[in-house]
């Protein structure tokens, strides 16, 4: 049955997929004023990169006995539209269970009989979603240390929502591409973040505190005074590709000083080769072994050990990254001078501000909502030219183009095959703070910090309620180690080790889940055969910008949305142009933010006239007694 | 800081399609209505500076954007809510019928920390139309004050009846929440701010703020 109007099935552009490069393009279609219909197999927003509640948390992980609460239906198997949502049902046959095993067993020929109009001809999709998530693993009270794990489990299940779990946690620099569009779209407006409190490093001395600027380089506990001089002689002499200007709080610069801080220009005076290795470079500079690994590391948050298997940081790469992180280093001000954002209950927040900016500019949404077949129109000239696609209620949409997320576009029998770079990721819920102290924080763990050496970095975030993440009183920490190699045996080997490093160090902290699992983003290339002709077809549409992939959530950075925004543009600028305006200002934002100032200078005005009105009537000792006397 | 104190008040307003959600917000706030039915385009939200009591609020209606003609609202829509408006077309039944999957949903997405006690309130629209009427004013009541007596109140978005009334019980009651909620110190938060390109801090009255 047919829940879209004719005129919703007509769609100058339709949307698979809600992650968050799907849902920036959506947005910035609609924004220009096309018609954009927007769907998702999914019960909720987000695709890849959504932000769970516990109990579907749980069933995502795989364990679904897990997530049970007596009398409910959860089934097992890792499928978040297995959830019940007894209302819908009950009142929206047609959205009653998604899964159809029939059709999964129909060879393609079959299901190609879909009628389809005159000249018309259909091209079947794969019926299964599959995940860039692999040997996904949820266990309670892993190192069963617990008494009462029963008594918190029912606890905790009995407000699920109070979570709010990243399956691919990312932090946003202050000053970014990222944040920019934000602001300029207005999406802003339905966002909250945290800014990032801390960053440590774990060495074999404990954890320590990087030094940003030039009172905490001087006053640093940690560091010899060789190693403080280094430093400082770094930063002055890396001054020509990262203005060390910025090491000073942006808020003191004043914001368009900081804005002109950018990344590396050209060949240097000081003869730095941009292209060969920043390790190199940082050795030559007579810095520590510490002190390089604060700056790649917890600086550059480079993800790779300098193991010869392992992408190698090219100075050019290094600089981009220092200037990114030292460019937003104290923007925001307010006991936080680190440069990175934490967006409220995650990620998935983030794409669904965008999908409301697309709805407000008239995107029709229909989530539980699958693709089975695309369409295409014969030309004259004998071609076939996408048409549009038809969906698991036999909606035909009309549309020419069409963007879809890696997952949701795959073909039947064409086992999809991921790239050899993946991270391992494990999330645990503890009862204090694994980083020693309060708050949205982040920590590098470089390799010779254990020994035996890790294989490669590891990188934690550390996240508590402040943040939306978890309930009051509990820390969320999201460890990560990116790799290349066969995940072998014990891929999360090295994930364990860090947390044992981080919980011996306050031992009265329990551990209440532990969720693992890897992110191997599927390769892009690979995802259809082109020897078929539903595989040819889509190469074909591909080849002539009228259908677009989004790639899974990147493995490598772990922990940064920086390529979303870039990517949701690039489509974009191939569908309609690079002339074409990305996400501009909506008229009502800026109205509103013109009356926000406006009411501000009002306000001050008032207060002004107050004051005068106050100072004129009484000795000025007088009204400041009053004034604490309010307070 | 005697002078001008912001509350922030979240309210958002659900219902089936067509009940009125919009209409009622532009009349309330705008004091326009149109006949014509388009459905909800470019409605993000509307703020209204509203007194109750001798305090200066500032209420915040979200529409739903349309996003709910597909039951495809995301929980972020659902966030901080601190009154929740459900809709239903006094001329059809069952808009009125799914009144209860409406406040389910709500509870279960914006899972506020007293589910019992939350604020919503329930308006019967287009009482303008009374030859139609199908859902009675008994039958409402009823199913109101079985949901832990929720306020209801029969509007027209077309005449304006009962929509001032209607509002400022729905904010006097987004007011007393938003003081019940957050009993634990909640830290700031930040808000990307258009207007200096940089950060101010969000929510500065929590109900323990001094100022
Ligand atoms: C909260 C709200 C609810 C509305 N509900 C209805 C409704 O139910 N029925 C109806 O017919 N009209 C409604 N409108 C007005 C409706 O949005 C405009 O009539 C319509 O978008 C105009 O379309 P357009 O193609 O001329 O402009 P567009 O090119 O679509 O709009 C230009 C820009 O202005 C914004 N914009 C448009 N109108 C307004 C407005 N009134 N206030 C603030 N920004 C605006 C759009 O979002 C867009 O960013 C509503 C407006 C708002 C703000
Ligand atoms: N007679 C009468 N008509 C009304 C009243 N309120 C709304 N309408 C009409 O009902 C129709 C739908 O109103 P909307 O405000 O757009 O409804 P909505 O709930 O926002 O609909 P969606 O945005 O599609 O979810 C319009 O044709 C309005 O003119 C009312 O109080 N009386
Ligand atoms: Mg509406």
């Amino acid at each position: 049955m047919a829940l879209l109007t004719d005129d919703e099935c007509q769609a100058d552009v339709v949307v698979l997929g809600t992650g968050l490069t799907e849902s920036i393009v959506a947005a910035a279609v609609a924004r220009s004023g096309r018609r954009v219909l927007h769907l998702d197999a999914a019960e909720t927003y987000g695709g890849a990169g959504r932000s769970l509640p516990l109990r579907e948390y749980i069933a995502w992980a795989g364990d679904a006995r897990d997530a049970r609460m007596p009398g409910d239906g959860v089934q097992a198997g890792g499928d978040l539209r297995s959830l019940p949502r007894h209302g819908w049902q009950r009142l929206w046959e047609p959205f009653a269970p998604r899964r159809t095993p029939e059709t999964a067993e129909m060879p393609e020929e079959t299901r190609e009989q879909t009628e389809v109009p005159e000249g018309q001809r259909a091209f079947a999709l794969s019926p299964e979603r599959t995940e860039c998530y692999a040997e996904r693993s949820f266990e309670w009270d892993p190192f069963q240390q617990m008494n009462g794990i029963r008594r918190k489990k029912n606890e905790l299940l009995r407000n699920p929502s109070a979570f709010s779990l990243d399956l691919s946690p990312r932090l946003l620099y202050g000053r970014s591409e990222h944040v920019d569009v934000l602001i300029e779209s207005g999406v802003a407006r339905y966002l909250e973040f945290q800014g990032l409190k801390f960053t440590r490093v774990l060495t074999s001395e404990g954890l320590i505190s990087v030094p940003l600027t030039k009172s905490e380089i001087f006053q640093d506990a940690h560091l010899s005074k060789a190693e403080k001089r280094m430093l400082m002689r770094f930063i002055t002499s890396i001054q020509p590709y990262v203005s060390s200007l910025a090491f000073q709080s942006a808020a003191q610069l004043g914001v368009d000083q900081a804005a002109k801080i950018k990344g590396p220009s050209d060949q240097s005076a000081l003869g730095m080769e941009l292209d060969g290795s920043w390790r190199a470079f940082l050795q030559q500079q007579n810095l520590s072994e510490r002190l390089q690994d604060f700056i790649t590391y917890s600086i550059c948050l480079w993800d790779w050990a300098p193991t010869e298997a392992f992408p190698q940081l090219s100075c050019r790469e290094a600089l981009e990254r220092l200037g990114a992180f030292i460019s937003s280093l104290g923007l925001y001000g307010r006991g936080t001078s680190m440069p990175l954002l934490f967006p409220m209950y995650g990620i998935g927040e983030v794409s669904q501000g965008y999908t409301r900016l697309c709805a407000v500019h008239r995107g029709v949404y229909a989530l539980r909502t699958r693709a089975t077949h695309l369409l295409a129109q014969e030309e004259e000239d004998g071609t076939m030219q996408l048409s549009g696609l038809v969906t698991c209620r036999g909606e035909q949409i009309k549309a020419s183009r069409l963007v879809a997320a890696c997952g949701e576009l795959l073909q039947d029998q064409v086992p999809s095959q991921s790239s050899s770079q993946h991270c391992r990721r494990m999330t645990v819920l503890l009862s204090s703070p694994p980083l020693g102290e309060e708050g949205v924080s982040l920590c590098v763990v470089p390799p010779q910090s254990l020994d035996p050496p890790l294989q490669n970095v590891v990188q934690v975030l550390q996240l508590d309620f402040s943040s939306g993440a978890c309930p009051h009183g509990y820390f969320l920490a999201h460890l990560s180690q990116a790799s290349i190699s066969d995940p072998g045996p014990l891929p999360f080997a090295d994930l364990d080790r860090v947390l044992e490093e981080l919980l011996k160090r306050s031992p009265k902290t329990a551990c209440i889940f532990r969720c693992r699992y890897l992110q191997r983003p599927r390769d892009v290339a690979t995802r259809w055969d082109v020897s078929t002709r539903t595989g040819g077809f889509m190469e074909r549409c591909l080849h002539e910008e009228r259908l677009a992939v989004v790639s899974d959530p990147p493995a490598v950075p772990q922990l940064l949305a920086v390529q979303e925004v870039h990517d949701a543009r690039r489509i974009f600028g191939s569908f309609f142009g690079a002339e074409s305006a990305f996400l501009p200002k909506p008229q009502h934002v800026a109205e509103e933010e013109m009356s926000g100032s406006l009411e501000e200078l009002e306000h001050f005005n008032q207060q002004m006239q107050a004051q005068e009105a106050q100072e004129a009537q009484e000795p000025p000792v007088a009204s400041l007694v009053q004034e604490d006397a309010e307070q | 800081m005697s002078a001008k104190k912001k509350v922030l008040l979240k309210v958002i307003i659900l219902g089936d399609s067509g009940v009125g959600k919009t209409s009622l917000m532009n009349q309330y706030v705008n004091k326009k209505f149109t006949n014509q039915y388009k459905a909800t385009i470019g409605a993000d939200f509307l703020t209204k500076e509203v007194m109750i009591d001798d305090k200066l609020v500032t209420m915040q209606i979200w529409d739903t954007a349309g996003q709910e003609r597909f039951q495809s609202l995301g929980v972020a829509f659902y966030r901080g809510a601190d009154c929740c408006v459900l809709v239903h077309d006094l001329t059809v039944p069952k808009t009125f019928e799914s009144l209860e999957v409406w406040r389910d949903e709500f509870l279960i997405q914006a899972s506020p920390r007293d589910p019992d006690n939350f604020p919503f309130v329930v308006l019967g629209n287009k009482a303008d139309l009374e030859s139609k009427r199908k859902v009675t004013a008994a039958r409402a009541t009823q199913w109101c004050k079985s949901k832990n007596s929720i306020p209801y109140h029969e509007t027209s978005a077309a005449t304006a009846q009962n929509v001032e009334v209607a509002f400022q019980e729905i904010a006097r009651r987004a007011l007393k929440q938003e003081h019940t909620e957050d009993p634990i110190y909640l830290p700031e938060t930040l808000t990307l701010n258009a207007n200096q390109q940089n950060f101010s801090n969000n929510r500065p009255m929590g109900p323990d703020c001094a100022c």
